[in-house]
């Protein structure tokens, strides 16, 4: 039979609050018990009730709402709706006019100001556009492609449209990179909604943690220990990373163009590359995954056995 | 300075990008549903935007999980609970070795206390899980769920000391 010692039990809320050591509670109720109470949390604390936290939409609540009859607002909100289908169909047509435009060279890293203050990093072999009407009033929007870190001012809605996706902020530091069949955000401060680009599959990724968009679907949710990307520091790391994207990043840091032919490029890398010997690069990445290459001047052919 | 009024759409999804995990979790550890819970939220969000006029910012939060069990409430009987988790990617097997003490396999282990999690009463299951799985603060989930923080440290405690002599029961029993 248990005895309920109630006497323990501020001690025990004390220790769960982290504000008793374990030592402190062993003291008092033992070795067994503490091991105990230590395996039923440190079990529960690893769970989740799912692993992906793909959430619904909210614009589709707010569109929602602008079928009814509520004036003001209702306005308002088919005025927003209307002018972001407007710039995605339009933006590209007409934005070489009216526009500006940042493109990283190959093995370059630009860094640059937006309207707003906001601090932008671009890597090797990227383009950030915009057009002047989408930094007008409350609008804070540009078009992403290929990779880059951004350290948003605090304001109105900020928004990376890219090919695969979207991602909107309010005020934090995310980075976005976008490779021939996703898009991946890793999360520095604060918290960001990705979308792909049918919006259909909403993701929240918050500080500190990292999610990728392959095929139209995002992969789980994996935490990030670094407080800003580490090819900020020159030196890409890649953690379980496809080795589409992985291939995107030598190809804009050497100027190659990495030809696959036959091989299964369903594979993942995890490890850093040098941004100075293509070489070794190539044997890191490739040598690990069992897989042949060849320099050829400005071209790098794959192969397998 | 203006408050924040929950009908701008800034406000909303900000409050939505908060709050839409957590609510979901909450309905799951209360009735056991994940898809119910997840349809759930989001109707919650809906009558939450019909009625920004008339909730307060700070009562957000409250008046979602409010509603959100008012909706659940009226949707379903009340069924048994049975909760199955998924795991994070951990040093979970490390861990084990060095608390041996339920020596079970890890999944059996695994399977065992979400049997014991799932027979606690609601209100301390509900606490208990929102404390350990979504991180949230004491304070938080008193006002959440519109309860003192003695109520909130006192589920916590309880459902510890309950969980443990479930599982000291079950280990007896195979003995």
């Amino acid at each position: 039979m248990s005895t309920h010692n109630n006497d323990t039990d501020p001690l025990i809320q004390e220790w769960m609050q982290g504000n008793l050591t374990d030592d402190d509670l062993e003291q008092r109720i033992g070795r067994e018990e503490l091991r105990k109470y230590q395996q039923i949390l440190s079990e529960v604390d690893q769970w989740t009730p799912s692993l992906s936290d793909e959430v619904f939409d909210p614009r589709e609540i707010l569109d929602r709402k602008s079928a009814k009859v509520v004036p003001m607002i209702n306005w308002r909100t088919i005025s927003v709706a209307a002018s972001v289908a407007v710039i995605l169909t339009l933006g590209f047509l007409f934005f070489r006019d009216t526009g500006t435009e940042y493109y990283a060279a190959y093995g370059e890293q630009l860094e640059f100001e937006l309207p707003d203050g906001s601090d932008v990093v671009l890597a090797a072999n990227s383009t950030v556009r915009w057009e002047d009407e989408d930094w007008s009033g409350e609008t804070r929007r540009l078009v992403l492609d290929g990779k880059a870190f951004f350290k948003v001012i605090p304001g109105s809605k900020f928004s990376v449209m890219t090919d695969q996706g979207s991602v909107e902020v309010l005020g934090t530091a995310f980075d976005v990179s976008t490779f021939g069949v996703g898009m991946w955000v890793n999360c520095y401060e604060g918290r960001v909604l990705a979308r792909d680009v049918s919006k259909a599959k909403a993701q929240i990724i918050k500080a500190g943690q990292s999610s990728l968009l392959v095929d139209g679907s995002w992969e789980r949710i994996v935490p990030i220990k670094d407080e800003s990307p580490l090819w900020l520091g020159k030196k890409p790391t890649f953690k379980n990373t496809p080795i589409l994207l992985v291939i995107k990043e030598i190809e804009s840091l050497y100027h190659v163009k990495v030809i696959t032919g036959e091989v299964d490029m369903n594979r993942r890398f995890t490890g850093s590359i040098p941004t100075d010997d293509l070489s070794l690069a190539l044997k890191i990445v490739f040598g690990t995954l069992g897989i042949q290459f060849e320099i050829d001047e400005d071209q790098v052919l794959l192969s397998q056995d | 300075m203006k408050d924040k009024s929950v009908c701008e759409e800034q406000v909303f999804i900000h409050i939505h990008q908060e709050q839409s995990v957590p609510l979901r979790n909450f309905l799951y550890y209360r009735f056991g549903s994940l898809e119910k819970a997840q349809d759930c939220a989001q109707e919650s969000f809906v009558r939450l935007w019909e009625n920004c006029s008339k909730v307060a910012f700070e009562k957000a939060k409250s008046y979602l999980f409010t509603i959100a069990n008012r909706i659940f409430l009226d949707d379903v009987s009340h069924q048994k609970v049975v909760l199955k988790f998924e795991k994070h990617e951990s040093m979970s097997s490390i861990q084990m070795e060095h608390n041996p003490e339920y020596v079970y396999r890890e999944s059996e282990f695994k399977s065992q206390l979400e049997t014991a999690v799932s027979s606690l009463p609601d209100k301390q299951r509900t606490v208990f899980l929102m404390s350990r799985i979504d991180k949230i603060p004491n304070k938080e989930i008193a006002e959440t769920l519109d309860i003192s923080i003695k109520t909130v440290e006192k589920h916590m405690t309880s459902a510890l000391k309950s969980l443990k002599e479930q599982l000291d029961e079950l280990k007896d029993f195979k003995i």
